[in-house]
């Protein structure tokens, strides 16, 4: 399947430099680290894996376009101006560049380290920056997105949201509330209510004690998928502990430049869930999972937390990287589902697991894969983008969704919440819905010898309740 | 004559029914005739063999004949790196002979001597002929890696090298393959060798059916089959296939063959007489000869239309490439056989007929005529290869 | 640059805003400095602007106001050109081909595939898989090359020693010439009448026009596919491997040798556990028993010539991972070395041990490393020259010994390129191979198709400002004569 040009242009990043940012873009020691821009040799590998060079085919909108402008901004070439923050802001931090990369570039620590000066030596104009505060103020705190959630469901419930979607004010609405809005079909009054027990042990002598991850966005509006796994891990003999204190891991903050933040987050996580008893600490959320598995390097010159952050990170293990170490459980029951599997950026990209997901799925009696086309391009998704840019991720979407329906599979399988929200809303779009969900949802649907069609029923019906006027 | 006679000395030039007939020794003196001839606005027709000078629009006008075979010989080959560098006016026959004749290093040039033992190295590819091995091995274009040529101003250029893979510049080659000797004189090629295969086997299939062969060759052509030679002959109906391999590699293509259809096997003998066959069959006949290619899924439909017009056609099945013998030179029939060809989206290129035959010359895309008059003026601005 | 170049730029970036849509003219400081290079980064130059046509009709509406304003333009694919081929000029635009990326039509019937510039040499195989058809040049960087620059570049890759190059599997191009005018070349029929004017198009680094569109040539996917790894106590060995093989009658679908430092390079990439001083790779494909036979022989003959031990890919991922340690060499060099060069020469196969040597010669004689990657079926050598760019002077080392290495290829009756191209890298060497004379030859076919330079100035063919005087060659251009223009 070939890509469809896109005409619509990056959205542009509003507001100017602060202090001397104008002409010296970063901060002295601080950027983007001289020898990781150094590694870069310009062979041009990562610009067809780029989500933003597959949409509009501009350098500047590329991995290697990017560096080089952080390469001239580190060398005050060119000052830190809307213009060039614009193609930073518009990278999905998929990572799908450092997989390709021959060179081995980090260009995740390379942006990363880019937007922290961004955040700091650049003034968003008004609108973006409160927008850009109003999330941050509500995504990483469970509770708060409940309460976001909870009216968006029975919104949805009351069949409102399909006449407000019919009606001109709705065309009116800003992009961005808009996006906000199309996410919403897959969550659930179940999903709201439902989450992970503080502790759960198998019958028999468990092989393994571990933490569990329960998340933000994930505990808010997929506490089905929570306790699912906790279910799961159960049943392959793991003893779950899901500490109720536990808060978000940071993630989406780091991933947005917000460092300071970020760490501060890590450092109470690791308060919480580290326990020298704990033998593994797993996450279900690629994007939490690649950031956990960073808080070694997040401490690293800080004494006091270094080794321990260390350690904490050794043990971080992606759920389906657990369970593909251990024994299938005898009572997986045959559930005859075709499965188009989707890789989530950070569960791929970031963290090197594809094959696992793959394995945990097929150990599944009856379930067969098919393959995505162009399996390694975003959906679009990407923390909070879909949010942030809604246009490119909208189209990113859309590419996803049709690169879905060619397989033309029984369900799509993903192991990221934003990933599932982003896929679901653009799955729901067009023709007759594909369920999705996350893989553990699949393999706890077999442990509870769950019928195949009955379970696929329901969640279609769910998501044809949403119904679509997009 | 005097005149001409001066430029290269007397014992260069001869007379043939009344044109002079000038034969340079090398390249400098190519590049001074050729100078001398743009000078004095000379019109000149270069020569090798002569064996396919139908192939071309009829000169109008002819002031002497440039004879390329003096410039004969090997002038370097490399068995270990399979190149071989030969004056452009050497025949082809003896070419092949002098590679296939070393039998230590069992090589091969896979250049189809088309137009018989006279033929050159030059006129193959001035004409960009190509016979029934093309199916593997390409045309000219494919197995020529440089050349050495004098433009029509006299200077003596070279184009590509000696090595089989190299970028630097333009190829040129390409330009003067098929260019008819009207933009330079070849004077040197450089040339791709293959090796000798273990065995060659051959299989025909016979049927009337076009409709039968087109689904055979369709079949075949997807089919893990490397033939060296997969060629049609209608309306006799038969369709051969040479297959070249190591002995285990011919009998399992062989025997896959056969499970497409029925197949006679030819004896080794019988296998490279058709070969010898099909390379002189442009050349048969008294009537009309036409070069075509159509798009391989028209097959069925050219046959159709060769059969209708009374005419032979003998060509390679899947490219769709080759020549059709018409068995007079009426317009009339040649007329309706062009047209078959172009309603298909087809080439046609005379091999033996003209004008007065209803085979115009051909006309370029507006466009295209551009650049190839702008190219005719920058290397033969004075005209003088006609 | 000249005011008035200045202006003619602006001029042409301002009306192409009408053709092509605003957002797809780059005027910016900032993001025109991302257009100032390709792969080969030596060289950097910050175009005048950037023009990004999302259709032929545009491309050609574009070169018309190039062609009417006298500003010079350069076609850029993917950028990943390692002989600065897409360097812009400073008062010139750059004609950007990503956004024309569309396959057009897979023909399976007549096994041919009709695509965009745009399109990745890897997406066209991707395309035809379905039908069990795939498109033979794969150059290294499959990946991200674009069709558009693999034929401006007459790609070839591991598999051309069998397969030929990108001209070989190309039948029609759409190309726009520098006036404008869009032409038709070449012919969906075998044999067309006139001259191969495709044939030159092909391997012109955009010199001559821009292709916009193209009908490629698919073949069957082989039947079988057999590839080993023989490793070699060293080069020379190894060397004699491969002139046994083909010695033997056997055409491998692709010969490929690494030295001891190109696999260190490529062991940081991949799980390979090559240890040895040269490992050759060499490919069988074609009819399964046909294939099986040549390979026995194959390995015997590596065993004869000294191999220590061969290592055959038992599956498709096996194979995968032996030509992922073999592609990302190059880039995966950049973990051994600050900086390197590329470089890219070609030589009679048989002088393969002599020219090695030499290379080693001269790198010793610099105190400089250099690795060795290449195509030895062809004799095409990809001597990799490594340098740290902090050491003063030390690139300009580097550069001289890679030059001295070309000109090494030519001393052996090869080639100052087998696959990269001349671009700008090279532009000042092509005296070393060629005449005055045979230099303007090419020169004249240029003016044919470009009579007034605005197509890639200043690339493939040497000018005295880039290079000095060229003994017999340059004649002054009717536009410089005239005071309308003045050659790069």
């Amino acid at each position: 399947m070939s890509l469809p040009v896109t005409h619509i242009p990056p959205r542009p990043s509003t507001g100017h430099p602060l202090g001397d940012a104008a002409t010296q873009a970063f901060a002295e020691d601080a950027g983007p680290e001289r020898a990781l821009l150094d590694d870069c040799v310009h062979c041009g590998f990562c610009l067809p894996t780029c989500p933003t060079y597959v949409l509009w085919g501009e350098e500047m909108d590329s991995p290697r376009g990017r560096i080089l402008l952080m390469d001239l901004a580190d060398k005050g070439e060119i000052g830190l101006d809307a213009s060039t923050v614009r193609h930073w802001d518009s990278c999905l931090g998929c990572m799908a560049c450092v997989t390709a990369c021959p060179s081995a570039v980090q260009y995740d620590r390379l942006i990363e380290q880019t937007r922290a000066q961004v955040e700091e030596r650049f003034d968003r104009e008004g609108s973006d920056q409160r927008f850009r505060n109003a999330l941050f103020a509500v995504l990483p705190h469970h509770r708060r997105m409940t309460l976001v959630a909870a009216p968006l469901v029975a919104y949805r419930a009351s069949g409102l949201q399909r006449l407000v979607r019919r009606s001109a004010l709705y065309r009116r609405l800003p992009e961005r509330v808009r996006q906000l809005e199309a996410l919403s079909p897959i969550v659930t009054w179940a999903a709201l209510r439902e989450q992970a027990p503080a502790h759960s042990a198998p019958a028999s002598e468990p092989k393994l004690r571990v933490a569990m991850l329960t998340g933000c966005v994930q505990r808010a509006i997929f506490g089905d998928v929570n306790a699912a796994t906790a279910r799961v891990l159960t049943a392959y003999g793991c003893e779950v502990v899901a500490p109720r204190e536990q808060a978000c891991c940071g993630a989406l903050e780091l991933h947005a430049g917000r460092q300071r933040s970020a760490k501060e987050r890590a450092r109470a996580l690791i308060w919480v869930l580290d326990d020298p008893s704990i033998d593994r600490i797993v996450v279900n959320s690629a994007g939490c999972g690649s950031t956990l598995k960073e808080y070694g390097e997040m401490f690293r010159d800080e004494p006091s937390l270094a080794s321990r952050a260390e350690a904490f990170a050794a043990k971080v293990c992606d759920v389906h990287e657990l369970l593909a170490e251990l024994e299938p459980p005898a009572q997986l029951r045959p559930l005859e589902i075709s499965v188009a599997y989707h890789d989530a950026c950070h569960l791929a990209h970031a963290q090197g697991v594809r094959s696992q997901p793959r394995e945990v799925l097929t150990s599944i009696p009856g379930v067969t894969l098919r393959e995505i086309p162009d399996a390694a391009i975003c959906c679009g998704s990407a923390g909070i983008y879909n949010l942030i840019n809604p246009e490119p991720a909208a189209e990113l979407g859309r590419l996803k969704a049709a690169h879905v329906r060619s397989v033309a599979p029984d369900a799509l399988a993903a192991a990221n919440p934003g990933c599932l929200l982003q896929i679901s809303a653009n799955l729901g779009a067009e023709g007759e819905p594909i369920p999705t969900f996350h893989p553990i949802e699949l393999v706890d649907a077999s442990l509870r010898g769950e019928d195949a069609a009955e379970f696929l029923a329901r969640r279609r019906a769910l998501l044809k309740s949403a119904g679509s006027a997009t | 004559m005097a005149e001409l006679a001066g430029i290269l000395g007397a014992d260069r030039l001869s007379d043939e029914h009344g044109t002079p007939v000038l034969t340079p020794r090398d390249a400098a003196e190519v590049s001074t005739l050729l100078e001398a001839a743009s000078k004095t606005g000379l019109a000149l027709v270069v020569r090798g063999g002569g064996t396919k000078t139908s192939w071309r629009p009829t000169p109008t006008r002819c002031d002497a004949i440039l004879s390329t075979a003096a410039l004969a010989g090997i002038v370097d080959r490399q068995p270990g790196d399979m190149t071989l560098v030969a004056q452009a006016g050497t025949p082809l026959a003896a070419l092949q002979a002098a590679v296939t004749g070393d039998t230590t290093h069992r090589q091969r040039l896979m250049l189809d001597g088309v137009g018989g033992a006279a033929s050159t190295l030059g006129g193959i590819l001035a004409t960009r002929a190509a016979g029934p091995r093309r199916q593997r091995y390409g045309t000219p274009r494919d197995i020529v890696i440089g050349a050495r040529y004098v433009t029509g101003d006299g200077l003596a250029a070279k184009t590509g090298g000696t090595v089989v893979k190299n970028v630097a510049g333009y190829d040129l080659a390409k330009l003067l393959i098929g260019s008819q000797g009207s933009l330079a004189v070849i004077t040197e090629v450089s040339l791709k060798l293959n090796p000798v295969p273990d065995v060659a086997r051959t299989v025909v299939l016979q049927t009337t059916d076009a409709a039968a062969v087109a689904a055979f060759v369709a079949a075949v052509r997807t089919a893990a089959i490397t033939a060296t030679v997969f060629d049609v002959r209608w309306p006799e109906g038969i369709v051969a296939i040479r297959i070249e391999s190591t002995p285990d590699g011919a009998a399992a293509q062989i025997e896959l063959l056969q499970g497409f259809a029925q197949l006679e096997e030819l004896s080794p003998e019988a296998g490279d007489a058709l070969l010898e066959e099909h390379l002189a069959f442009p050349f048969t006949g008294a009537g009309a000869v036409l070069g075509i290619g159509v798009r391989p899924e028209h097959l069925a439909t050219l046959l159709a239309a060769v059969a209708a017009a009374g005419g032979l056609f003998v060509g390679r099945a899947t490219l769709v490439a080759g020549d059709i013998v018409l068995p007079d030179l009426d317009p009339e029939r040649i007329g309706r056989v062009v047209q078959a060809v172009r309603d298909l989206g087809g080439n046609v290129q005379a091999r033996r007929g003209d004008e007065t035959h209803g085979l115009a010359a051909h006309t370029a895309a507006p466009g295209v005529a551009m650049v190839e008059a702008a190219i005719k003026q920058q290397l033969d601005p004075a005209g003088v290869l006609v | 640059m000249a005011v008035a170049e200045t202006t003619s730029v602006l001029l042409v970036a301002a009306q192409a805003r009408d053709i092509v849509g605003p957002d797809w003219v780059v005027t910016d400081g900032a993001q025109l400095r991302v257009y100032e290079c390709d792969g080969l980064t030596n060289h950097r130059t910050v175009p005048g602007a950037v023009i990004l046509p999302g259709t032929t009709e545009q491309v050609a509406a574009v070169v018309r106001l190039c062609h009417e304003h006298h500003v010079p333009f350069v076609a850029r694919g993917a950028g990943s050109g390692l002989s600065g081929g897409a360097l812009p000029t400073e008062d010139g635009i750059v004609i950007g081909l990503s956004r024309l990326r569309e396959v057009l039509d897979v023909d399976a019937a007549n096994q041919r595939v009709r695509v965009q510039p745009g399109v990745t040499n890897l997406r066209v195989s991707e395309v035809a898989a379905p039908f069990g058809l795939y498109y033979a040049p794969d150059p290294s960087s499959q990946q991200v090359c674009t069709i558009g620059g693999n034929l401006a570049e007459n790609s070839g890759g591991a598999h051309c020693l069998k397969y030929g190059f990108t001209v070989n599997h190309v039948l029609t191009a759409s190309v726009v010439l520098s006036n404008g005018t869009i032409v038709e070349l070449g012919s969906e029929a075998p044999d067309a009448p006139g001259l191969d004017l495709l044939g030159v198009v092909i391997g012109s680094e955009g010199t001559v026009g821009i292709v916009t569109e193209a009908l490629l040539n698919l073949l069957p996917k082989p039947e079988h596919v057999e590839t080993l790894v023989a490793m070699f106590p060293s080069i020379e060995t190894a060397g004699d491997a491969v002139s046994a093989i083909i010695a033997e009658g056997v055409v491998p679908a692709a010969v490929e040798m690494m030295d001891r430092l190109a696999i260190d390079a490529a062991k940081t990439q991949t799980p390979i556990t090559w240890d040895t001083e040269a490992a050759l790779i060499v490919e069988l494909d074609g009819p399964a028993r046909e294939v099986r036979q040549q390979f026995e022989a194959v390995n015997a003959i590596c065993k004869r010539c000294g191999a220590d031990a061969i290592q055959v890919a038992a599956s498709p991922d096996e194979r995968q991972t032996i030509w992922r340690a073999r592609k990302s060499a190059f880039a995966a060099v950049g973990q051994l070395s600050p900086a390197y060069l590329v470089q890219d020469g070609v030589i009679p196969r048989t002088r393969l041990p002599e020219v090695l040597s030499g290379i080693r010669a001269l790198a010793d004689e610099a105190g400089l490393r250099v690795a060795n990657v290449f195509h030895a079926g062809d004799g095409n050598l990809h001597p990799l020259v490594l340098y740290d760019n902090a050491v003063e002077g030390e690139q300009a080392k580097a550069e001289a010994i890679a030059m001295r290495i070309v000109e090494l290829c030519v001393d052996f009756g090869g080639s100052i390129t087998g696959e990269h191209g001349i671009g700008i890298e090279k532009v000042c060497s092509m005296p070393k191979m060629f005449t005055g004379d045979d230099l303007t030859a090419f020169d004249r076919v240029r003016s044919a198709f470009d009579p007034v330079g605005l197509c890639n100035p200043g690339k493939l063919l040497p000018t005295p400002r880039l290079c000095g005087e060229v003994p017999g060659f340059y004649h002054a251009h009717p536009v410089e004569t005239a005071g309308l223009g003045e050659r790069m």
